[in-house]
């Protein structure tokens, strides 16, 4: 029997979240911006003197706010602004607009290498952490529930469902990269064709026997109804070659340049997971294509050709 | 000073006071327990033309006639009191963090060295006293109402730390508090500070506050929530646009933070009496919003960047409230790489 | 000489004489003006003029001016231009490679028109760039003059597509850590600005074309739309069984436009500069749990709070399961079940959103709920919920009721009768999942 070490941490309220998750989407953080708060909270752990592994990543959706307005006559929104601040001869300066977004989240760290002795030392630092330093997805930490540690057994109904209930009321959001896969190897759909299939509502009408009938759906997977499928952004795609670069931020690392990997996700519901597998995600990243992604944990698990993952 | 070896073309600090939201709810000042979350209500208005017309307008009476009585409709969005509400309650918490002596992100380790030794020497000499003191008056003086605040009543702020095992409130009367002076001392507002000070001197702790503000303004009142700012708008023919959080009327975080860290009285014109526009809020360049003006510039030398090029690298500065000035700046956070400018 | 290279020079010259010959110009000066302009035009002059200029502009698939305005020039230099070379591959991701479209480019728009030459699409359907890069016989021809050598108009016309050996990035472009193996990798972000403006190009035609304005007022008019339209591709299935025609648009929903450069947008990019500094965003937000406007219901859930309208949707679409399919085979159960399941997830969601009010609407003395009904939506009962069972029994039987009966009421005359079985099935498939009703 194998089982996993969940940390939970419940009800993350997160303020000014960057909303632009990639150039072509607005909303929900990007998956790079989860993963990348939980190594960061493994590696402050770390250095505390605690070596644990965070060895993969799950969040939670409860609410959101995006920061954008649309107006009662009004098609498309737009973005609600802070004011930048004011440059030296006191007018405004140029920038970008930055989405933004409220959120209430939680997240699922599966933990790796550590006892049960050293689970309450963990909880502790964590929540000193989150109220000291860690910032996510670019916004600030307002307030969270104390994190707690769950041990799931494999297959282990009682143990998932006794999990699930602490996320309720919520949506686990899940890759759904099969879906643009499936539609872009049909041939006729570009991945901007397959991506707006999924998002776009479809009007149609029929002829039938009572006259004309117009219907709204969205797109269907081989006659089952969807989820919540929406665009997501979940890694990049390395564009330049591998090397220095001036004005880097860090100039002892590697350096490219990169574009966003947009792809579909899924918000479903707690109750109707099987496994808590999944629900979690891990970094994975494929040399041959230069994607360095987040995926989900049992694509990886099922892939033998994946180079690594941790 | 600046050599080619000690220059951080990346450098950021995170913001070192992380409010939240305002949220506002009416209540009255003699039952605070009946509270009542505030809605923003959509209002249409009817002005008259009050701006400057066209001189060809001007010279031809008849067009003036149309042109002055042409109906100036316009949808706003308004926030009162309930009409038995005499009180506007005012909530929000502010995280106050220390790690001053950590850039969040810096590429140059020559020009982190140094910016250390920098900081721990004001620590040591200084303490974050003088810049806690003034952050526990802005608190005290409830400076963060903004336009709530001028014909208040009375005021009243209740502030308590709650971090576990480490309890604390206060109550204060705000209208004991004049905004413009910072120099005043209180008690009260000494042991707040303290708190502060601490949090702010120490390497990773942090002080969690909850405030709460009641302002009797009178009953039915209007309020002031912030006002949004929003990019591209549509044609939409809504002029004020205020801000709200799940139905809740609200003040932006930044606005506040802004109120809280108003506690520039170092800057030449301060003291001039013609041009001194009171404390402001702590900028790179004290660059004041409403006034379109920067208090700063670097042609006198006397912004963020000349003094504390020079400062992070050793070298000491004039006066003890430009040291001020520099630390404020760093608790306010913000991205200052040398590639920038 | 090429088509559209004689047509590029045919507006160009059009341009010019509109703006230097000036109404009520003699016949001698119009000639002259004429003579001037034909000479301005021609290959001889205008050819080495531009290969000159060519340099002021950079060609870019991802320009940098999109992480930040003024992100492109620091004391390095330049940041570098990007034009990435990424490859097509069925991977399910929207990225550079997998979607075709332009290059964009940025610089000194005054070498716009160079640009504009030099990304002609020529009858082979490659760019006279590629072509100059290639040493075609076309690019021979073409640079063949006698004020210029081949190479030196080549080495300034591809300018243009050359960044500094060097790699330079920007403090002001976002740069992210992502771990590999032994370490981090540091990546400098840029956009695929091609893309961001195809995607509003597709997104405009599915909200503003003609076909799309046809499709809505036969809607309208619950008349029949017969166009070559968007909507129907995924369900060719139809078609090609020759069982219903069908037809339809598309509609997007929860747009977002985002300006890049605001007042200037001619600094950003070119693309950016022609989309007037505009883009749209796709929507990426979760389904929503606080909702305004629930009322907490005083007599039953089942009429008040939920009704069968609010999966309608579903109703039909297993409807069409069933009647399209005359069989019973394991796909179909299982299709069949999955919308059972979803139709009680929207009950579930439901139940959450009432749950959230029950505190401030739910009244003891007035309320005429009945005891399940109570237990299962005060958030004060949450004990009860807890640990007794008797209630979830009672609740997905009637959960169970609401959707067998659900399916008659909607679609009428036209139902398949279900069976006590079917009952009993659907029932099954509520209990399953009779723990996320607590």
């Amino acid at each position: 029997m194998s089982y996993k070490k969940i940390l939970l941490i419940p009800h993350l309220h997160i303020h000014n979240a960057n909303a632009l998750s990639s150039p072509f989407t607005i909303g929900f953080p990007a998956m790079t911006a989860w993963l990348g708060a939980t190594h960061a909270l493994q590696r402050k752990l770390n250095e505390g003197g605690i070596d644990v592994k965070v060895t993969a990543t799950g969040v939670v959706s409860h609410q959101m706010n995006l920061q954008t307005y649309r107006g009662t006559n009004d098609f498309v929104s737009s973005i609600i602004g802070t004011g930048n601040p004011l440059d030296k001869t006191g007018s405004r300066s140029s920038f970008i607009e930055e989405a933004r977004c409220h959120l209430e989240v939680s997240l699922l760290l599966e933990l790796q290498g550590i006892s049960q002795e050293q689970e309450d030392a963990i909880k502790a630092q964590i929540s000193h952490l989150l109220n000291s330093k860690i910032k996510m997805a670019g916004g600030d930490i307002q307030s969270f529930s104390p994190p707690a540690i769950f041990v799931l057994e494999d297959n282990n109904e009682e143990d998932l469902r006794r999990f699930t209930r602490k996320i309720m009321p919520g949506y686990v959001l899940i890759e759904r990269r099969d879906l643009m896969i499936e539609a872009m190897g049909q041939g006729q759909d570009d991945a901007m064709a397959a991506l707006i299939d999924y998002v776009a509502i479809h009007h149609r009408c029929e002829q039938t026997k009572d006259g004309v009938l117009w219907k709204k759906r969205r797109k269907s997977q081989t006659d089952k109804p969807l989820g919540w499928i929406v665009p997501i952004a979940t890694g990049f795609h390395g564009i330049s070659e591998l090397g220095q670069a001036k004005n880097q931020r860090d100039p002892d690392q590697p350096h490219c340049f990169a574009e966003s990997l947009v792809t579909l996700g899924e918000f479903k519901m707690p109750h109707r997971f099987e496994s808590i597998s999944d629900m979690l995600w891990c970094y994975q990243v494929d040399k041959a294509s230069n994607f360095y992604q987040c995926v989900a944990l049992n694509t990886v698990a099922k892939d033998p050709s994946s180079e690594f993952d941790f | 000073m600046a050599k080619k070896d000690n220059i951080a073309s990346v450098l950021a600090f995170e913001k070192k006071l992380v409010p939240s939201d305002g949220y506002m709810y009416g209540t009255s000042w003699d039952n605070k327990n009946e509270v009542t979350p505030l809605k923003l209500q959509e209002k249409s208005v009817r002005g008259t033309i009050a701006n400057r017309l066209k001189e060809a307008i001007k010279k031809d009476p008849q067009k003036l006639n149309a042109e002055v009585e042409k109906p100036n409709l316009q949808t706003i969005d308004a926030c009162a009191l309930g009409t038995e509400q005499d009180t506007l309650k005012l909530h929000f918490t502010l995280k106050v963090l220390g790690g001053l002596q950590q850039p969040s992100a810096c590429n140059n380790a020559l020009f982190k060295q140094s910016y250390q030794a920098a900081v721990n020497g004001y620590l040591q000499t200084r303490g974050m006293r003088e810049l806690a003191k003034r952050y526990a008056l802005n608190i005290a003086n409830a400076r963060f109402l903004w336009r709530n605040r001028f014909g208040a009543e009375n005021i009243q702020v209740e502030v308590s730390a709650l971090n576990q095992g480490a309890e604390q409130s206060w109550q204060f009367n705000a209208l004991e508090f004049n905004p413009r002076d910072l120099s005043a001392s209180d008690a009260e507002v000494t042991i707040l500070a303290e708190r502060i000070a601490t949090a702010l001197a120490s390497e990773d702790d942090f002080l969690m506050l909850d405030i709460t503000c009641y302002a009797k303004v009178g009953k039915a009142q209007d309020v002031y929530p912030s006002e949004e700012l929003v990019l591209d708008k549509g044609k939409g023919e809504k002029s004020k646009i205020l801000y709200h959080v799940n139905n809740i009327a609200a003040m932006h975080s930044q606005k506040i933070g802004n109120a809280i860290r108003t506690i520039d009285t170092w800057y030449g014109e301060f003291a001039d009496p013609e041009a001194s526009v009171g404390p402001i809020a702590i900028e790179p360049y004290g660059a004041v919003t409403n006034q379109g003006k920067a208090f700063r510039t670097p042609a006198e030398k006397q912004d963020f960047y000349s003094f504390f090029d020079h400062w992070a690298r050793g070298g000491a500065l004039e006066r003890v409230e430009d040291e001020h000035y520099v630390m404020a700046v760093l608790v306010r956070g913000g991205v200052f790489g040398e590639s920038d400018k | 000489m090429e088509k559209v290279i004689a047509e590029f020079f045919d507006k160009r010259k059009a341009a010019w004489l509109k703006k230097n010959l000036h109404a009520g110009a003699d016949e001698t000066m119009i000639q002259a003006k004429e003579q001037e302009c034909s000479e301005q035009f021609s290959l001889e002059n205008w050819l080495p003029n531009a290969a000159k200029r060519a340099g002021q502009m950079s060609i870019s698939t991802h320009p940098c001016t999109f992480s930040h305005p003024s992100s492109r020039k620091n004391k390095n230099g330049y940041a570098s231009s990007i034009i990435a070379d990424s490859q097509a591959s069925n991977d399910g991701y929207l990225r550079s490679g997998n979607v075709v479209v332009e290059a964009d480019a940025l610089g000194n728009a005054a070498a716009l028109d160079v640009y504009k030459f030099l990304t002609l699409n020529m009858q082979d359907g490659q760019t006279l760039l590629s072509h100059i890069e290639q040493d075609s016989d076309l690019a021979q021809q073409l640079l063949k003059i006698k004020a210029e050598s081949y190479s030196t108009l080549k080495e300034g016309f591809l300018a243009m597509t050359n960044s500094d050996a060097d790699s330079i990035t920007s403090s002001k472009i976002k740069q992210v850590y992502f771990p590999v193996e032994n370490g981090y990798h540091q990546l400098s972000i840029l956009s695929a600005s091609g893309i961001v403006f195809e995607l509003r190009k597709r997104i405009d035609t599915i909200r503003f074309s003609e076909e799309t304005k046809i499709a809505r007022t036969c809607e309208k008019n619950n008349e029949m739309y017969i166009g070559p339209d968007a909507g129907a591709r995924d369900f060719a299935k139809c078609e090609k069984n020759n069982e219903m025609y069908i037809g339809g648009y598309k509609q997007l929903a929860n747009l977002t436009t985002m300006g890049y450069g605001g007042t200037k947008p001619q600094n950003i990019s070119v693309l950016n500069n022609q989309n007037g500094g505009k883009v749209h965003l796709l929507p990426s937000e979760p389904p929503k749990l606080i909702k305004r406007d629930i009322h907490f219901p005083t007599v039953d859930f089942f009429s008040q709070s939920f009704s069968y309208f609010q999966c309608r949707d579903l109703f039909y679409a297993l409807h069409d399961l069933i009647f399209l399919n005359h069989k019973n085979n394991r796909h179909i159960r299982s299709a069949r079940d999955e919308y059972y399941q979803a139709i009680m997830d929207r009950i579930i969601e439901r139940m959450w959103r009432v749950r959230s009010v029950s505190e401030a609407q739910y009244n003891p003395d007035t309320s005429q709920l009945n005891p399940t009904q109570k237990i299962w939506l005060c958030m004060a009962n949450e004990a009860q919920r807890e640990d007794e069972n008797d209630w979830l029994d009672m609740l997905c039987t009637d959960i169970a009721k609401f959707i067998f009966n659900g399916y008659e009421k909607l679609l009428g005359k036209k139902t398949f009768i279900f069976s006590d079985g079917e009952f009993k099935h659907i029932h099954k498939q509520v209990v399953k999942h009779k723990e996320a009703l607590r």
